[in-house]
């Protein structure tokens, strides 16, 4: 069951990522399981007066600012194209998920350079895509900020699983923004130093960028063609706090509700979850919300990590991030750190994955992301 | 796949409203409508746009780098998010089901009643508002209010297909999509809208 579509099982068949730390999978998750940080300071920013100059950005991309997410979304999709190895004569959806679109490309019209914003709004992302890698199908773009990137992914799995569509590329991208990292800061939402999803001491999340997509097709259709699923996508969760345009819901109920919607269409009991790779923006507010969420609704204590210490918050991006870290942890049944992550307010239970952990059986896993004005958003993943 | 239309309503803003003044202006043209027909807790909502938040993104900025960069308006940031009418609309009017924003044009308001209907059918929510909206002036706003079918309502219903039908409209705008769905039902006439690979919408007697 794909919410409530029953059709067959959806599995990914390709991955790409354009990230902080690393512009291919192998490398990223390299570098996650080494327990690197994609944070630095800029020299850029700082110069331009930014309060806080750190940030987790893809350093060695090169692109015209104003196309900068167009670029890397390409990239990341082709990437995953070439390992799916999609046939040329069928139609493939493009579905993107993101925050902003172009943010340059609206910083620079502020400053008074002439654009046609058309072409810089979120939907020029999938149209981008779509163009540049010779595709036809539907295109749909989703601008549902940081959970962006599960929407777009549970979208397209659930137009495979409704015989709507054969093949999809999905994820999320977000070029850097310095409209975002002013935002985030004036709303003193920014880390002092690092950003540590769930440590007693957070203080706060790091601005990234990144592009993510994943294949998506029927198991069916992969198998007869002779390519290796990666992983299954089962349902996607999602739900609104309607509460208040940037603070969660402090009991997590929101956010518990998105994870529930997911387990119950997947047909899944939560003692069945092995791992929750949570949003974990290392925000006091949203990590002891959600940290909530997570005690009322696992009595079983599963594997919490997060990856945002390493890579920063990619906002719409984030998601599809984890969407290619979870398939890879499934793979390779292991569970990558939470980079940054110290230690645990005395009160809380959260089994936190601070160093690698190899779990062999490692089966189903749920990937959340959460948003400003409450959008909640969790995609639940098995092994294959 | 199908559902019933509960409520309808279009408007349209001829002053030249601010981009952060359009999601209150939403609430404002729907709360009235839609009183006492849904259940919030049970409602999801389906928007779709071109430019919401482009606008607010351009004003955001300027103003930043006219105060400088630490004091800009942390107030006026939510606004430059795309999503941030569809979460408005939710928060003023306690809707907790699934929250969507759909950025594009026709193809956006293709997917956002397909997401609704879909929604409904599944039983995931009750109701879906689906929304169409122009945030550049002039401002322009349809919306539709959507349940499961009962028979004998002598409610019109919406239908989703993934064939495009022949005479299907070609609408520009994901608002003028909407709206022209809500015009048709105010008098009764018939209406459909499509494009290739998304299928098309119509009403049914």
């Amino acid at each position: 069951m794909l919410n409530g579509v029953p059709a067959e099982s959806v599995v990914i068949t390709g991955l790409g990522v354009v990230t902080p730390l690393g512009q291919t999978v192998d490398e990223l998750w390299q570098a996650l399981m080494a327990g690197h940080c994609a944070s630095r300071p800029w020299e850029d920013l700082k110069e331009q007066g930014f309060r806080i100059s750190t940030a987790c950005r893809v350093a060695d991309f090169a692109a015209p600012d104003e196309q900068r997410g167009q670029f890397m979304a390409i990239a990341a999709a082709r990437q995953a194209r070439e390992q799916a190895r999609l046939p040329q004569d069928r139609p493939v959806g493009v579905f993107v998920g993101s925050t902003m679109g172009e943010s340059a490309a609206f910083e620079q019209t502020a400053e008074g350079r002439a654009f046609d914003l058309g072409q810089s709004s979120i939907q020029i992302f999938p149209k981008a895509v779509q163009t540049a890698l010779g595709l036809e199908g539907p295109l749909r773009a989703y601008g549902t900020a940081c959970a962006a990137g599960n929407y777009a992914i549970g979208a397209a799995a659930r137009a495979i699983q409704s015989g709507q569509l054969d093949y999809a590329i999905a994820g999320g991208v977000e070029p850097f923004s310095r409209i975002a990292m002013v935002g985030f800061s004036r709303s003193r939402a920014m880390a002092a130093d690092y950003c540590r999803p769930f440590d007693k001491d957070r203080s706060g999340m790091q601005l990234g960028e990144a592009a993510a997509f994943v294949v998506l097709e029927s198991e069916r259709a992969a198998r007869a063609r002779g390519v290796t699923p990666l992983a299954r996508v089962h349902s996607l969760g999602l739900s609104c706090d309607a509460y208040h345009p940037t603070a969660p819901r402090p009991d997590g109920s929101g956010m518990a509700a998105a994870m529930s919607q997911a387990l119950q269409m997947g047909g899944v009991a939560p003692g069945d979850i092995d791992w929750v790779c949570a949003h974990g923006s290392g925000t006091r507010a949203s990590d002891a919300a959600e940290s909530q969420a997570l005690a009322s609704l696992f009595e079983h204590r599963p594997a919490i990590s997060g990856i945002k210490g390493a890579l920063g918050h990619a906002l719409g991006a984030a998601t599809a991030v984890q969407a290619v870290v979870v398939t890879l942890g499934l793979q390779q049944q292991c569970i990558p750190p939470t980079v940054n992550f110290r230690g645990l307010e005395p009160e809380s239970r959260l089994d936190m994955v601070a160093e690698p952990r190899s779990v062999p059986g490692l089966r189903r896993a749920l990937s959340c992301g959460y948003a400003f004005g409450g959008i909640n958003s969790a995609l639940l993943m098995e092994a294959v | 796949m199908q559902a019933e239309v509960l409520k309808w309503y279009q408007a349209a803003q001829d002053e030249n409203l601010p981009p952060e003044k359009v999601a209150d202006w939403v609430v404002e043209m729907l709360q009235p409508q839609l009183t006492g027909h849904y259940d919030p807790l049970r409602t999801g909502i389906y928007l779709a746009t071109g430019d919401i938040g482009a606008g607010a993104s351009i004003n955001f900025w300027a103003e930043a780098l006219a105060c400088g960069l630490g004091f800009a308006n942390p107030a006026q940031f939510p606004g430059t998010l795309a999503s941030s009418c569809a979460t408005h609309i939710a928060t003023k009017l306690s809707m907790q089901g699934a929250n969507y924003t759909l950025v594009g044009t026709t193809e956006a308001a293709m997917a956002a009643i397909q997401h609704g209907v879909s929604d409904i059918e599944a039983q995931l929510v009750d109701y879906a508002l689906i929304v169409g909206i122009d945030a550049s002036p002039p401002s322009r706003l349809g919306a539709l209010l959507l349940a499961r079918p009962i028979e004998g309502s002598g409610n019109r219903l919406l239908c989703w297909s993934r064939e495009v039908a022949e005479g299907s409209a070609v609408v520009p705008s994901a608002a003028e999509a909407v709206m022209g769905l809500a015009s048709a039902l105010d008098d009764r006439s018939s209406y459909c809208f499509g494009s290739p690979y998304e299928g098309c919408v119509s009403l049914l007697p």
